[in-house]
């Protein structure tokens, strides 16, 4: 009988968790191969060029990202706008100005939106942005409701969903950014008689610059990445170009409305095409967002998608 | 040195700036009270509703029912696959791996939490060549939580103090020692914490399921798997707007599932005072 | 000139924790006031009050009266009473993010100067006060950060004194210093007590010894004794100021 020393249970034990370690990385790459694999025919058919091809054309069998594409960057695009503008202010003044109690409720509150299930925000989105948009939009359409804007349902809509889904990302991330900076140095512009206002352009934003820049690359990966409550309100039209009320389709909502019905297979390796597209940019983003963030706390903003 | 009177123009400029921060932070709650306010109301009303009568009670509660088991028997069985073995890689990356090898490990978390939720759907889709099960449903769940409990539980893992550590091993206790009695007692209310967020966001998800459970069940009219969400997104994804009682009182339901695991999440990572 | 500086029964404490008791002590112009005692006992807290600095911390409350020459400072504009009453704070703290010459030219920015020839006319005034300008003149436009620690806090100094103070409020300048840098800080507040009235916190009796006209010490919260600086240090009335200035202290 040979008995196991401390240092053999040790190093089994390392091994296990390596072994962890590795099948979770096995497991991305395995999800990585099996989209090229699955988007092979279309890459063989399109080639690169799948990228700029302007149409989504199954009767043409004609299939290109560009319309998606497009939808997904002026979606996205208006979403981290909005939750830019309003993140970092409100992120500012969470940390800066009000009364403890107010400011913890409204940080509280504003995690609960980023828990809440995007299925739930299509729900609302369907309830109350549709038809406030609608009703914004439809005086100025006149009688041209066509079959592609109007009624509400949109890039605009989209967008907006996109904005409050990725706000608790901006708030949190900047939030802790702000939590971060020097004390020090804020203390020392008030001590020369700097007002909240000159305090925090002169003390605190020089050094919150990366945090929510890499705050606005996580929210552009979620906005990316969000397929369910987008593919309800943006009408899911494969288009590029169309204006802001026009109805669109990006590339995650386009992946969420075709998969769930029966498709052709080059349509299919046309759709995990669009899938690897998603993946590819998503990641860079998300990679990007959190290279920017030094520090780091248990908060629901660095959660993706 | 002489003095230059300029207190107005500051004063305003200061007066601006917290009143252009107010607006925003309404702004930004805004959208929440509108949420719980709309979905509140409709929800309440569609259960009254359907359990008021005698003749849509039955069928309602059945259907309620049958989801509500079904979207936290998957989320479980996620759970109980993902958590240990991102937990355990976890351990791994914050504890044994290098600094080189920590942050390559970190990196590559990183860029596989950038995978979008609905695409772990079609990877498993194609990976079980179309069979729709609930195995394939939690398979999707895993597949694209497991980089986010690896590096929401290395974040946790990495901030105890290398000092206790230092100190138990200076001790005399093993690795293996450290770990279960420095390690991960300290961490552990973090820890809960933070998978605790995860488990309330695992519940909600529906597109890693869309593609494979809606694909295979709706639409070949075997609807015998349905969870809550994907229940919800199909009925809005086919009527294209709201129109079924029954749709309010599952988002309302699901919400409220998911607050609550959000609130626990919260009391369990309350700080002590 | 400097102007005097009076606290009157100023209580501060943060969230439910009472950290100053009914604090009085008169701080006269021209002079060197020297607040000591043992770490925590509420002295960077009590200076604080004095430019109502302590009213920004989350949490921090406070009762009594600051008479800035027979004016409450609460009843004035904060940011116009933490003009009067500059801060120099213990750790070297100039904004790392602009030049030498900014960092001293801010604070005047702030309070409305714009004229590039008179800020630079005035930064260097400040600094020659800080007895910095013949090591910097050269280096006006570099980051901060080039200097060493006794010069960045000297640069503290200077950017405190171009807005023109009548107090100076000093948070044990010295305590992260070499004692080269510590001698020069003190040879300077020697120098700057003609024009201006200063507070001046510090762990180290013999430099209260040293530079102080006025000697205060505080325990647990509570102002024991003040006097002249020569008096609490040879002949101490209460019990526990003598512990402490003769090192027996526990
Ligand atoms: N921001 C804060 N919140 C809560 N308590 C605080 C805060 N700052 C200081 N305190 C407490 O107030 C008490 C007095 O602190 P203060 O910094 O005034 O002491 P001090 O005499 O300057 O000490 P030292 O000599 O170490 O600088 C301490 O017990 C400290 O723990
Ligand atoms: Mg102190």
């Amino acid at each position: 009988m040979r008995q196991v020393s401390a240092r053999g249970w040790n190093g089994l034990f390392a091994g296990v968790l390596a072994a962890c370690v590795l099948v979770v990385i096995g497991a991305g790459i395995l999800a990585l191969a099996t989209l090229i694999v699955a988007s092979a025919p279309s890459i063989r058919e399109f080639g690169i060029s799948f990228l700029w091809i302007p149409a989504w054309n199954p009767l043409h069998r004609q299939y290109g990202a560009l319309p998606f594409l497009y939808g997904s960057f002026l979606t996205a695009g208006i979403a981290v706008l909005l939750a830019g503008v309003i993140g970092v202010t409100t992120a500012v003044a969470l940390t800066q100005i009000g009364v403890r109690w107010l400011r913890s409720v409204l940080s509280l509150l504003l995690e609960v939106l980023a828990v809440i299930p995007s299925v739930v925000y299509g729900v609302w989105a369907l309830l109350v942005i549709v038809p406030i948009i609608a009703r914004l939009t439809d005086h100025q359409a006149g009688g041209s409701v066509g079959a592609f804007t109007g009624s509400g349902f949109g890039m605009l809509a989209g967008g907006v969903v996109l904005g409050v889904m990725v706000m608790p990302t901006v708030v949190a991330v900047t939030r802790e950014a702000i939590a971060s900076a020097p004390k020090d140095i804020a203390e020392a512009a008030m001590a020369l008689g700097a007002t909240r206002q000159e305090t925090v352009a002169l003390a605190v934003m020089p050094f919150v610059r990366k945090g929510i820049l890499g705050s606005l690359y996580l929210g552009l990966a979620r906005a990316f990445g969000e397929a369910v409550a987008v593919s309800l309100v943006i009408g899911n039209q494969p288009r590029s170009g169309g204006g802001l009320l026009g109805r669109a389709s990006t590339l995650a909502s386009m992946l969420a409305h075709t998969l769930s019905g029966t498709v052709p297979p080059l349509q299919t390796a046309a759709l995990y095409e669009l899938g690897l597209v998603l993946f590819l940019i998503a990641a860079v983003f998300y990679g990007l967002g959190r290279s920017y963030i030094a520090r780091e706390a248990i908060s629901l903003g660095f959660l993706p998608w | 040195m002489t003095r230059v009177s300029y207190k107005t123009g500051r004063k305003l400029k200061n007066a601006l700036f917290v009143s252009i921060l107010s607006l925003m932070t309404s702004l930004a709650v805004l959208p929440l009270l509108s949420l719980l306010w709309s979905i509140g109301v409709q929800g309440v009303a569609a259960l009254v509703g359907l359990f008021g009568a005698p003749l849509s009670r039955g069928a309602a509660s059945a259907v309620l029912a049958s989801a509500l088991v079904q979207s936290l028997i998957t989320a479980a069985a996620s759970v109980a696959i993902a958590m240990p073995l991102g937990v355990a890689a976890a351990i791994y990356s914050s504890q044994y791996a290098g600094l080189r090898a920590g942050r390559t490990i970190r990196f590559i978390m990183d860029i596989l939490s950038g995978l979008p939720s609905i695409l772990s759907g079609m990877v498993v889709f194609v990976l079980l060549s179309g069979v729709s099960s609930m195995l394939a449903g939690v398979l999707a769940l895993v597949l694209y939580m497991l980089p986010v409990v690896v590096r929401m539980a290395d974040q946790v893992l990495v901030a105890v103090p290398v000092a206790y550590i230092e100190g138990s091993l200076a001790l005399g206790a093993s690795r293996i020692q450290t770990i279960f009695a420095v390690v991960l007692p300290t961490a552990g209310k973090n820890l809960v914490t933070a998978l605790l967020f995860v488990v309330a966001r695992m519940v909600g998800e529906t597109a890693p399921l869309l593609v494979i459970l809606d694909g295979g069940a709706t639409f070949q009219g075997k609807a015998g798997f349905q969870p809550l969400p994907l229940r919800l997104y199909s009925a809005l994804a086919q009527g294209g707007s709201v129109s079924h009682q029954i749709v309010y009182a599952e988002a309302l339901i699901l919400l409220a599932i998911i607050v609550a695991v959000y609130g626990l999440a919260r009391w369990v990572g309350r700080s002590d005072r | 000139m400097g102007k005097a500086l009076e606290a009157r029964g100023v209580s501060a404490r943060f969230n439910e924790q009472v950290i100053l008791r009914e604090v009085t002590l008169q701080m006269p112009a021209n002079q060197v006031t020297a607040i000591i005692g043992p770490p925590g006992c509420g002295k960077s807290t009590f200076i604080r009050c004095l430019n109502r600095l302590h009213e920004t911390t989350p949490g921090a409350t406070l009762s009594g009266e600051v008479l800035l020459d027979g004016h409450s400072v609460y009843d004035m504009d904060p940011t116009e009473v933490r003009r009067s009453v500059a801060m120099i704070f213990h750790r070297p703290n100039p904004f790392p993010t602009m030049s030498i010459l900014d960092n001293v030219a801010v604070g005047l920015r702030l309070h409305g100067l714009r004229n590039r020839a008179r800020l630079a006319e005035s930064a260097e005034q400040a600094l020659r006060r800080a007895a910095l300008w013949d090591e910097v003149k050269d280096r006006l436009h570099l980051y901060s950060s080039v200097l060493s620690l006794g010069q960045q806090q000297r640069l503290c100094i200077a950017r405190a004194l171009a807005i023109d103070p009548v107090v100076v409020l000093m948070d044990e300048p010295a305590s992260t210093l070499d004692p080269l840098s510590t001698l020069v800080i003190e040879e300077l507040i020697e120098e700057l007590k003609r024009q201006y009235t200063i507070i001046i916190v510090t762990h180290n009796l013999q430099q209260a010894a040293r530079v102080a006209d006025k000697t205060a010490f505080f325990l647990d919260g509570e102002m024991i004794e003040q006097g002249t600086t020569t008096a609490l240090f040879t002949t101490p009335q209460d019990k526990r100021t003598a512990d402490y200035v003769t090192g027996r202290f526990g």
